[in-house]
């Protein structure tokens, strides 16, 4: 493979990541590529890895960063998990097409898949016992002019459904903050391994 | 090396060598390889990183017919690497300490021996 080659397929497998930045991306291994002299372009080449994983990682890192840099400004809350399929393929580290690995993808996706379908259903029962709770003090406070005590019953304990509610919505948005955290920090550590098994 | 180059450790070390001067993508991963074992596609998001923290910017010189981009550190930057290296030397002083001083142990053991004494009395 030639330089000129390398750098096409890199470019070629830039996945997500805006045209900017694709640029910046290709300058700096181009840039590389000279420094480093002809006569070491093979050296460099095995050094940097195939192209198509050396893609994968500079995209995973780019949505990654760019996923810190949103919670920081806390601007967009819109398609949290749009990019995650990237990272995901980041961890799995290699796009030699082992079925292997495509089957390693699937259980990741699907462990993630998994976290936050558990996460979701969370924080839907969170909510559905905080409306519930409403409804049943509105409930009592109806059935108060009729029957008192059963109206101060329903009332109490609407009002403990829409607390323990409310608390279970706050941990499940706690909860689910943490996760994220806690993928993008694994997907740090493992795309930037010196060696990935290829 | 066995032990993990965290994100912050390797910000600092790229900060360290651009205080030292100006350079270009190269010889910059080149200077950070020589010291620590990272791999070549890690160094890029560093630089990325720091340039949108503005501890770094960039200028692009002509070399030989085309463009050389350097990376410049900035007073940010600066203050950035006087944090790192306060931090860095609190740290390697207790990790030295927990590792390297083995004469301290054997008296905190004593210590240890004689506080559970203290305890049954």
């Amino acid at each position: 493979m030639t330089k000129t080659e390398y750098l096409k397929a890199l470019q070629r497998n830039l996945k997500n990541v805006p045209s900017d930045e694709v640029y910046n991306i290709m300058e700096f291994y181009r840039e590389y590529f000279e420094e480093a002299g002809e006569e070491n372009e093979a050296k460099v080449m095995e050094e940097l890895g195939s192209p198509e994983s050396l893609a994968i990682k500079a995209s995973a890192n780019y949505v990654i960063q760019d996923m810190e840099e949103r919670d920081q400004t806390e601007s967009s809350k819109k398609k949290p998990f749009s990019n995650l399929w990237v990272i995901v393929l980041a961890i799995c580290g290699s796009p030699v097409w082992f079925p292997l690995v495509i089957a390693g993808a699937a259980v990741l996706f699907a462990v993630i898949v998994t976290i936050g379908a558990v996460l979701f259903a969370f924080g839907v029962s969170s909510a559905a016992a905080t409306i519930g709770g409403v409804v049943m003090v509105l409930f009592g406070i109806a059935t108060l002019v009729v029957n008192v005590p059963t109206g101060l019953f329903a009332i109490g304990s609407g009002l403990l459904g829409a607390g323990v509610g409310i608390f279970l919505c706050i941990a499940a948005v706690y909860v689910f903050k943490g996760c994220r955290k806690l993928i993008l920090a694994i997907a740090k550590k493992r795309i930037n391994k010196k060696k990935m098994a290829a | 090396m066995v032990f993990q180059l965290g994100s912050a450790l390797l910000d600092a070390c790229v900060l360290a060598v651009l205080d030292q001067g100006d350079t270009y993508g190269y010889v910059l991963t080149q200077r950070v390889k020589e010291v620590v074992d990272i791999s070549e596609s890690t160094l890029y998001p560093v630089l990325r990183r720091l340039q949108k923290d503005e501890a770094l910017t960039t200028y692009d010189q002509p070399f030989s017919g085309r463009n050389r981009r350097y990376y410049q550190i900035t007073q940010a930057g600066r203050d950035r690497l006087q944090m790192y290296r306060t931090e860095w030397s609190s740290y390697k002083q207790s990790i030295d300490h927990i590792l390297l001083e083995k004469v301290e142990k054997v008296e905190r053991v004593e210590k240890v021996e004689g506080g559970s004494k203290d305890d049954e009395n």
